[in-house]
C-alpha cells in the first residue's frame, strides 16, 4: 500500500475520489438546504451565505443539490461496475478458456454489442423499460459488459499459456476448478483496473442520458440534469453548471488517475507481498 | 524383450503459418514428420536436437497437450491419439511432463502446498488428512522439507522450484513422464543436483522416461537409448553408449564433434552451418548441412536402416 502511494497517478487519483466520496456521503446525512425545496420568489440567485453556490430557475439550492446528486452518481456507477464486472469476468473466463465455439459465439456477441453506440443502446432500453433509475443502470450495465469480457479475456489467454495452467489440464483437473481457482486469481488486478476506469465511464455516461432527458428523471437530482437545465440560464447565472461540471470533471479525473495508477502499481509487482 | 509402455508410430504434426498477406496461400510447417519410436519399461529414451526439430512438439503430443495430426500414441497397449478427453482421465494421470522453466511451472497465486494439494485432487484425493500423508511421505525424496509448503512459488531458488515440480509430477503416481529441458533454465552446479535426483528417483519408482534435452552430455548420463532428431525426423536412435561412441549419421557426428574436441582443430569434420532449407519427399533433410552429400542425397529420401542391435540410422551411406 505504501509503495502504491508512491505513484503519483494513484495517489491523485486516490485523494480526489476519497474527497468526493466524503463529500456525497455527508450529503446523506446533512446537506445546507432542503436540495427539493422549491422557493418560488428566489430563484436564479447568485452565490451567497446562505446558498453557497447560488440558486436553480425553482429556487432550489444548488451546492445541496449537487452533494445529494453525488449519491446518484455513485450508486449508479457502484451497482453497474459490479453487475457488468460479475458478467463480463464470467464470459470472459468461458471465452478464454473454451476458445472453440463457445469462445467464438461470446466474443461475437460481443463485438454485435460493442458496435451499437453508448447513446443508442441507452434509449433503446428506455424506450424498452421506460425512463428511471432502473433502466439508466441497466443501459449503462449492458454497455460496460463488452470492455470487461474484451480486458479479462485477453488476460485470460496470457495467463492460460503459461505452463501452470497447462500442467492443470496434464493432471485433468476440472475446467471450472480451473478457471476460478487457477485463472481467477491471476487476472483479479486487470479486473481491478478495468473496474476503475470503468467507473469513470458509468458516471460520465450516466451525466450524458440525464443531460438529453433519458437518465435520471425530475425531481431526484443528478449532475446531468443540473447540467441539462443550467444550460438554459448559462449566461445569466453560471453557477447552476459550474459545480456538478467540476463533479463530473473531477469524479472522472479521479477514477482514470486511480486506474492509470493501478496498473502501474499492479502490473510492475512481480512479487506477491505476503 | 521388455514391455513397450509406450509406443510411437507414424506421427505427424503440421502447423499452418500464418500468411503474411490477404488471400495468399497458406504454408503448412512440419514440425514432426513420421516419427516412430517406443520406450520401454523403466527405461530412459534421451531426445536430442537442435532447437526447432521437434522435440517438445514431440512431448507435448504424448502429454496429450496437443493433438496429432496424424499416427498414433499407444499407452500401455492402448491408442491414446483419439480418445475423448473424458475417457482418458483414468489414463491422464500416469503420464505426466516436467516442463523446462519452473519458475512458470508453478502458480504464482498458490503455496507449494495448494498446488500440492491440488494435483492430489486432481486424482481424486479429497481428504485433507490424506493428502498431507500423500505430501509428507514424498516430500523428503525430492530433498526437501515440509517447512516449504507454506510457501509462495517466488521464495524459492530456481533448484527448489524445479524439486517441487518432480515432486508434483511423483504425487499422481505416474509410469511415464516426459521431462522436457528440465535442467536447461537452471545454473550449472544446480543442474547436476536434480539430474542425480532425477537418476535415484527413476530407479526408486521405476519411472520410465522420455528426456528431452539438446545437450548431448546430460541426455548421456541420463539416458539408456539416445533418439536424434532433426528437422522434424529421426536420423539415428540407439543405445546411449553406442550413439555416444560410435555414431554414424553426419548430424550426429557433428553434434559429437562439437562436445568432444571444443579445443582441437577439426574444422575438416565441420559441417556447412544451416544453409537453405529444402523439404520435400525426395530429399534427404540433412542434405544442405551435410558434409557427404551427393547427389543421390537431393534425388532420393533416405529410410531409416538398421545397422546393428537395435541401432538405426538414416543416410544412404552408412552401412
Amino acid at each position: 500500500m505504501k509503495r502504491a502511494f508512491r505513484n503519483k497517478n494513484f495517489a491523485a487519483g486516490f485523494i480526489l475520489v476519497s474527497v468526493l466520496v466524503v463529500f456525497t456521503v455527508l450529503g446523506i446525512f446533512w446537506t445546507p438546504c432542503d436540495p427539493l425545496q422549491i422557493v418560488a420568489d428566489n430563484t436564479l440567485q447568485p452565490p451567497s451565505g446562505e446558498h453557497w453556490a447560488g440558486t436553480d430557475r425553482l429556487g432550489r439550492d444548488v451546492f445541496s443539490r449537487t452533494m445529494v446528486a453525488g449519491q446518484t452518481a455513485f450508486s449508479i456507477g457502484l451497482i453497474t461496475v459490479f453487475c457488468a464486472m460479475v458478467t463480463g469476468v464470467l464470459l470472459a473466463l468461458l471465452a478464454g478458456y473454451f476458445q472453440g465455439v463457445v469462445g467464438n459465439i461470446i466474443m461475437r456477441f460481443t463485438d454485435a454489442f460493442k458496435s451499437i453506440p453508448s447513446l443508442l443502446m441507452a434509449m433503446m432500453v428506455a424506450a424498452i423499460l421506460g425512463r428511471s433509475f432502473f433502466s439508466t443502470a441497466v443501459a449503462i450495465t449492458l454497455i460496460l459488459i463488452p470492455q470487461f469480457i474484451r480486458m479479462t479475456r485477453a488476460t485470460v489467454l496470457k495467463v492460460k499459456e503459461s505452463e501452470y495452467i497447462q500442467w492443470t489440464t496434464l493432471v485433468g483437473l476440472n475446467p471450472f476448478r480451473v478457471m476460478v481457482r487457477h485463472i481467477l486469481p491471476n487476472v483479479v488486478s486487470t479486473i481491478i483496473i478495468t473496474a476503475s476506469l470503468a467507473f469513470s465511464e458509468a458516471v460520465l455516461t450516466e451525466a450524458a442520458l440525464s443531460f438529453l432527458g433519458l437518465g435520471i428523471q425530475p425531481p431526484d437530482p443528478s449532475w446531468g440534469q443540473m447540467l441539462s437545465e443550467g444550460q438554459r440560464s448559462i449566461m445569466t447565472a453560471p453557477w447552476n453548471v459550474l459545480l456538478p461540471g467540476t463533479m463530473i470533471t473531477l469524479l472522472v479525473l479521479g477514477f482514470n488517475l486511480l486506474g492509470d495508477g493501478l496498473s502501474a502499481v499492479l502490473n510492475s509487482k512481480t512479487a506477491k507481498e505476503v | 524383450m521388455a514391455e513397450r509402455i509406450i509406443e510411437v508410430k507414424d506421427l505427424t504434426k503440421t502447423y499452418r503459418v500464418p500468411s503474411a498477406r490477404l488471400l495468399e496461400k497458406k504454408k503448412l510447417f512440419t514440425a514432426v514428420n513420421a516419427v516412430n519410436f517406443y520406450v520401454e519399461k523403466g527405461e530412459t529414451v534421451g531426445l536430442i536436437g537442435e532447437s526447432g526439430c521437434g522435440k517438445t512438439t514431440v512431448g507435448r503430443i504424448i502429454t496429450k497437450l496437443l493433438d496429432c495430426d496424424g499416427g498414433q500414441v499407444i499407452f500401455e497397449g492402448e491408442d491414446i491419439t483419439r480418445v475423448s478427453r473424458r475417457a482418458f482421465k483414468e489414463k491422464r494421470s500416469k503420464i505426466q511432463m516436467i516442463f523446462q522453466d519452473p519458475s512458470t511451472a508453478l502458480n504464482p497465486q498458490f503455496t507449494i502446498g495448494g498446488i500440492l494439494r491440488e494435483a492430489l485432487h486432481s486424482i481424486g484425493v479429497r481428504d485433507k488428512g490424506e493428502q498431507k500423508a500423500r505430501i509428507d511421505a514424498l516430500i523428503s525424496k525430492v530433498g526437501m522439507t515440509d517447512e516449504y509448503l507454506e510457501r509462495y512459488p517466488h521464495e524459492l531458488s530456481g533448484g527448489q522450484k524445479q524439486r517441487i515440480c518432480i515432486l508434483i509430477a511423483l504425487l499422481t503416481n505416474p509410469s511415464f513422464i516426459v521431462a522436457d529441458e528440465v535442467v536447461s533454465a537452471l545454473d550449472l552446479s544446480v543442474q547436476a543436483q536434480i539430474l542425480n535426483l532425477m537418476r535415484s528417483l527413476q530407479k526408486e519408482f521405476e519411472l520410465s522416461t522420455l528426456f528431452i534435452s539438446h545437450d548431448l552430455n546430460i541426455i548421456h548420463y541420463m539416458s539408456d537409448r539416445i533418439i536424434v532428431m532433426y528437422m522434424g525426423e529421426i536420423v539415428e536412435s540407439g543405445e546411449c553408449q553406442e550413439i555416444y561412441s560410435r555414431g554414424r549419421h553426419p548430424y550426429t557426428q557433428l553434434l559429437l564433434s562439437s562436445l568432444l574436441d571444443l579445443n582441437a582443430d577439426n574444422t575438416s569434420g565441420e559441417a556447412r552451418d544451416s544453409g537453405d532449407v529444402i523439404r520435400g519427399d525426395s530429399v534427404c533433410i540433412f542434405a544442405p548441412r551435410c558434409p557427404n552429400c551427393t547427389e543421390k542425397c537431393l534425388r532420393e529420401k533416405p529410410e531409416l536402416k538398421e545397422i546393428g542391435e537395435r541401432h538405426w540410422v538414416k543416410c544412404h551411406y552408412v552401412e
